[in-house]
């Protein structure tokens, strides 16, 4: 259930910080850094007196690299169905690499631009199949 | 050296971060099968990307005298970050938010001289303040991998413009070359 959750609010993160920067126009640092401050705050009123357990302590992390995803520039990106299949995929990431780089400052950057960097090949690779396709 | 070389240097940098950065996640001993496979897709998919990304880089010329307020933006932001993530505990979530606000809004509200500029360098910095004492123990590595973050961001100003996460990396290499540098030179001390 926790891998579950976790995939959802990175899809969640990556489209709502496309959203803020790209349709509401408020550039990519503002979007990003308001909504992961945003999501930490209520994450620490709502449960500083809980015991720690892992999802609180996780949902905020995974929400920020999430959000670099969301930072993208449209020409990349070309809109939100991309940005929430390039947050898919950061979900996935971050489950099978956190324990590596833990604390490494940046390891949340570098996850989110694989997973940006992955879904642009996909995109340039259907596009050549499509090219060849129409050429025969 | 010419823009086009430092580009190039730039993007060979970029990448072998990343590639790095796959590999090791690759060693993990109870990763299930099909996820390796996943991973190697993923990789090679990041090639066929960034091969692709590179061709279109601006050649913008590099100046040094026009990057030093980037520089120091790198610096103030991780140092800042840090602070408010190990003294004030705020955990590093919230402080990366935090100074990424201010460094979007600051500048613009005190009118400094290209307000606009600040933004994303103190975002970078911010991410190198992020780490957890485990792996930068002192202010002074901080101040160290920051500075590294700092010069990086310059030479890799140009490349792979837009695409997510490229501050992040930026800030990972930063902190990797800087705890790398921290262990040889304490080894040699010792």
């Amino acid at each position: 259930v926790n891998s579950i959750i976790i995939v959802l609010v990175s899809i969640l993160a990556s489209t709502a910080t496309y959203f803020v920067a790209h349709d509401l126009k408020q550039g990519p640092v503002k979007a990003s850094a308001i909504l992961s401050f945003l999501v930490a705050l209520v994450f620490l009123l709502l449960f500083h007196n809980t015991a720690m357990n892992y999802l609180i302590t996780t949902i905020p992390l995974v929400f920020i690299g999430a959000s670099f995803i969301g930072m993208s520039s449209k020409a990349h990106l070309k809109n939100l169905a991309y940005a929430a299949f390039a947050g898919l995929l950061f979900g996935f990431i971050f489950l099978y690499t956190t324990d590596l780089f833990k604390g490494y400052g940046g390891g949340l950057g570098t996850e989110a631009s694989m997973s940006v960097l992955a879904t642009l090949g996909i995109e340039y690779l259907i596009v050549a199949i499509i090219k060849k396709l129409n050429k025969k | 050296m010419k823009t086009k070389h430092i580009n190039l240097l730039g993007s060979c940098f970029f990448i072998i971060f990343l590639a790095l950065f796959s590999f090791a996640a690759l060693q993990q001993n109870e990763m299930p099968n099909a996820i390796y496979y996943l991973f190697f897709l993923i990789v090679s998919l990041i090639c066929i990307a960034s091969f692709k990304l590179y061709k279109d880089v601006t050649e913008e010329v590099h100046d040094l005298k026009n990057h030093i307020h980037i520089m120091l933006g790198v610096i103030i932001g991780g140092v800042l970050t840090f602070v408010l993530n190990v003294e004030f505990k705020l955990g590093a979530a919230m402080a990366a938010g935090l100074v990424g606000i201010l460094g979007a809004y600051l500048p613009q509200f005190i009118r400094l001289p290209k307000a606009k500029d600040y933004a994303v360098p103190v975002y970078c910095g911010a991410f190198v303040g992020m780490s957890s004492t485990l792996v930068l123990s002192n202010i002074w590595l901080v101040l160290l991998a920051s500075s590294l973050a700092a010069l990086l961001f310059v030479v890799v100003k140009n490349v792979y413009l837009g695409v997510g996460g490229r501050l992040g990396v930026v800030a990972f290499m930063g902190v990797t070359l800087s705890t790398a540098i921290w262990t040889f030179f304490g080894g040699i001390i010792k």
